[in-house]
């Protein structure tokens, strides 16, 4: 059934576990970063003259986008094509597509040798035209604000379903005048992933001797064009599929298996794209040369011959969980095919060797963990994705009973049936939207809720946000050693009892033990899950003040 | 720096309006212009001594770094790095050892300033802003820091992996020959009022020679001629990726893929890059047509899904 679809804000607690430990990840590439800038790119990488770019540019530029382009992707076919059931995926996508190039852009900054004159950029006077990486800089900046103009209409929802209706009509006014004004950007969203995503392809025509002959061709941006859409459907038909296993979002298989058709045939566009390429540039004659860059070209065209074929099948149409791996396969086929070309199969000449640092490798793992956080966050606090109505309905059944509806002013437990507003949870800091008067707060009676003032709620936002960004290394160093010290200390906190149990058990009469644990001699005397015999007890009465007396008599 | 930032700044606005107006040709071949000055390198006549190693450093203020120095710290640096602008390596090839040495090309159509962002690679005078003196003409590569931003793009471009980067630095800078355009003498005419490398005038057998690359290139045909035997019959850098400013004569026997050099085109890569990415643009005109479609299609099929949605709404 495709009807109306209603992002929900998704509430539940900001900093549980998954979101704590991604944190943590980021903390440590923090560290990393914050060492870079005082003592140079080199001193947390391996990367040198002829590697210049390491794994930072690659895989947090080029694939990070290449994810990304979710976004412009599913747009295309929402918007330009006007296949408007594809209308639920385009916030998740717009999300992962902002937080996708924020990142990239993020870690170009990190990158930077000398970022301290980026500024010239805003000169158009200043701009050498000829550089494929000016009109990449340029775009991807400008793209990462539309980007996130295109998640606006999320917080203007939220704004419209406020409680105080004058605030309410505020956030429908400017949601109404946002999307007057959306056309326009759309518009753009369309025209610079184009551009950019192309001349990302382009960025190697340059390097034409380092490049090995079979990535590099004149067809670089077409080729790389091509690889992002098809990296961002695949990535779009993941995210949807992550999100209905984490937070029960709603998963059109129809729609995502049609959807992932279009992906099959620019999968084959690609492949029979490059193979015609290399054939007409004569350039078979390499295939007959043993070389291991033959195994990354046979890997690659695997990954992206082997999905297409998926795609098209009434098998894998069917079932999510194979669509599922076929998307995957479709992603890592993208990335595999710009890694390669920027770093396994790209060759500066024979003095150079390159691995990545554990800098390196963990600035880029904590990049996506950051993503991963932030999306988690953003969808917690504002519509983006689209909730299963079952679940909806089951939310809504809970709250049908007649109840009494409090004036929460201070705290109640969870549970109580209350107003609708934007609750907190006060220990661990959660965060709940209760859409309707009566529906009950989440979790157990112990949990504490406390309404929070919608005008308050919406100041708080940037305010704790910009806190939490000037505090960041801080929070992020304590959040890490936290959770390494954490598991540190239970696992030592363990042995040690252990340890502890071995060598002085609880010893008692008649019983043999191999460790002390605890659970081996709970209430001795009593037979397991039998009745309580008085007989028995009688005796354990017996054996017990004859043992006390002797005890006292020595 | 003779240049303040201020009034670059108002070059930078002025030429600002400029850049917008003006279209970016299509990039022919680029031919070496008359003026252009190189180094001819006959690796015949190098006898391995390293005196242009070290002249080099002194004359561009470079320190000892004995961390990339041979097994036997005879040799030097090994290669190029960020204290070493020219460096002579000892190579074993087809035809026997042979000395080569390296530093910038000075390519006749650079990759690395086809590749810069913001002109901090330039040819001399050809740059977005005027270090101090520059002469349109001579082709020298220069570098300006203050227009840098160290994305290291021009790493990847260059086929010599001629830039360095200062990778230990918090504060780095690229580093590269840019023949000793600092050591030029305005009061003596040709070739020295442009660039006066420190390598060629320390070098005690004549190996390496600085002049009008015509000149040289003449010359490095002269000995070629009369020699035939001595020489290998190519000059490299006369066509190599579009040419080079610096040139180099082999010995007989002695392959330049040998001496470390990479196989290259005719064609520049710069072109062929400025070729791919600059066509589908046509001047401009592809993304705003592009917007114009993209911004009429969405607004109609708004309007469009708009109506259909009060339709729908007034049915029931």
């Amino acid at each position: 059934m495709r009807g109306e679809v209603h992002p929900r804000t998704v509430g539940g607690p900001l900093f549980d576990r998954p979101v704590i430990g991604l944190l943590a990840l980021f903390a440590v590439a923090a560290a990393v970063i914050g060492y870079r800038f005082a003592h140079g790119i080199g001193a947390v990488s391996n990367m040198n003259d002829g590697f210049t770019w390491g794994i930072w540019e690659p895989v947090n530029v080029v694939v990070f986008t290449g994810i990304g382009a979710g976004a412009y992707a599913v747009g295309l076919l929402c918007y330009l094509l006007n296949r408007g059931e594809y209308h639920a995926l385009v916030r998740p996508a717009v999300l992962l597509g902002a937080i996708a190039y924020a990142l990239g852009g993020a870690s170009v900054l990190i990158a930077l040798g000398r970022y301290w004159n980026l500024y010239w950029l805003v000169l158009p006077g200043m701009w050498n035209l000829s550089s494929v990486l000016l009109e990449v800089a340029l775009c991807v900046m400008t793209y990462v604000a539309v980007l996130w103009i295109e998640v606006l209409p999320a917080v203007f929802d939220r704004v419209a379903q406020s409680v105080s209706p004058k605030r309410a009509a505020w956030g429908r006014r400017w949601g109404a005048r946002l999307s007057r004004a959306m056309p326009y950007v759309i518009a753009s969203a369309m025209v610079l992933p184009t551009m950019h995503q192309s001349s990302l392809g382009g960025l190697l025509l340059l390097a034409g001797s380092k490049v090995h002959p079979l990535w590099h061709t004149p067809f670089l941006p077409l080729l790389a064009l091509i690889s992002c859409l098809s990296m961002g459907f695949g990535a779009v038909v993941v995210l949807t599929s992550v999100l209905r296993f984490t937070w029960s979002a709603r998963h059109d298989q129809e729609l995502l298996a049609s959807m992932s058709k279009v992906n099959g045939g620019l999968l084959f566009l690609f492949a029979a794209l490059r193979m015609t390429d290399i054939a007409l540039r004569g350039k078979l004659r390499l295939f007959v040369v043993p070389d291991y860059h033959l195994i990354f070209f046979a890997v690659e065209m695997i990954l992206f011959l082997v999905p297409a074929g998926m795609f098209f099948s009434r098998r894998v149409e069917r079932n999510h969980r194979l669509l599922f791996r076929g998307a995957v396969a479709a992603v890592v086929a993208g990335a595999l095919w710009r890694v390669d070309a920027f770093i396994t199969c790209f060759n500066p000449g024979e003095r150079w060797h390159y691995h990545p640092a554990f800098g390196e490798v963990a600035v880029t793992v904590g990049m996506a963990a950051l993503g991963a956080a932030v999306f988690i966050l953003v969808s917690r606090l504002f519509p983006v994705v689209a909730l299963e109505e079952l679940h909806l309905r089951a939310k809504a059944a809970l709250t049908s009973r007649p109840v009494m509806l409090r004036r929460a002013f201070g705290s109640c437990p969870g549970g109580t049936p209350v107003r609708r507003g934007e609750y907190v949870r006060l220990h661990r800091v959660a965060f709940t939207v209760i859409h309707s008067d009566g529906e009950p707060l989440p979790s157990g009676p112990t949990t504490r809720w406390v309404r929070v003032p919608e005008a308050l709620f919406l100041l708080a936002v940037p305010v704790v946000g910009a806190l939490y960004v000037l505090a960041l290394p801080v929070v992020l160093l304590a959040t890490a050693l936290h959770a390494l010290l954490g598991g540190f200390l239970r696992a030592a906190r363990a042995l040690l009892s252990f340890l502890t149990s071995v060598l002085t058990p609880p010893w008692a009469a008649g019983r043999a033990h191999l460790s002390g644990d605890a659970g081996d001699d709970e209430e001795p005397g009593r037979p397991a899950g039998g009745e309580p015999d008085p007989q028995l007890d009688e005796l354990a009465r017996r054996i017990a003040s004859e043992r006390e007396r002797r005890a006292s008599g020595r | 720096m003779l240049v303040s930032r201020r009034s670059l700044l108002k070059g930078a606005v002025a030429a600002s309006a400029a850049a917008l107006a003006t279209k970016s040709e299509a990039h022919e071949k680029v031919e070496p212009s008359p003026e252009a000055v190189g180094m001819l390198y006959d690796s015949t006549r190098c006898v391995g001594c390293r005196a242009c190693v070290a002249a080099c450093k002194e004359a561009n203020h470079l320190p000892v770094d004995p961390s990339d120095f041979g097994p036997d710290h005879l040799e030097g640096p090994l290669d190029l790095s960020a204290t070493t602008k020219t460096v002579v390596q000892t190579r074993t090839t087809s035809g026997g050892p042979a000395f080569v040495k390296r530093q910038c090309m000075h390519c006749v159509d650079p990759a690395c300033v086809s590749a810069c962002m913001l002109g901090a690679l330039h040819k001399e005078g050809r740059g977005k802003r005027d270090t101090g003196g520059e002469k349109p003409g001579s082709g020298v590569v220069l570098y300006d820091p203050s227009l840098c931003v160290g994305c290291r793009y021009c790493q990847i471009a260059c086929a010599y992996v001629a830039p360095r980067f200062e990778w230990r630095k918090a504060f780095p800078r690229m580093v590269k020959c840019e023949m000793c355009h600092t050591r030029r003498d305005p009061n003596q005419g040709g070739a020295y009022a442009v660039a006066n490398p420190a390598c060629c005038e320390v070098c005690p057998t004549g190996a390496v020679a600085y002049g009008p690359r015509s000149a040289l290139l003449a010359e490095a045909r002269r000995r070629q001629s009369e020699e035939p035997t001595r020489y290998a019959p190519r000059i490299f850098g006369e066509q190599d990726g579009g040419g080079t400013q610096v040139l180099y004569l082999a010995a007989a026997g002695v392959s330049f893929r040998d001496l470390g050099f990479p196989d290259l085109p005719r064609e520049s890569f710069a072109r062929l890059s400025e070729r791919v990415s600059h066509a589908p643009y046509l001047e401009g005109f592809t993304p705003i047509a592009l917007y114009a479609a993209a911004a009429f299609v969405i607004r109609r099929q708004k309007k469009h899904s708009s109506q259909a949605h009060d339709e729908k709404k007034e049915e029931p």
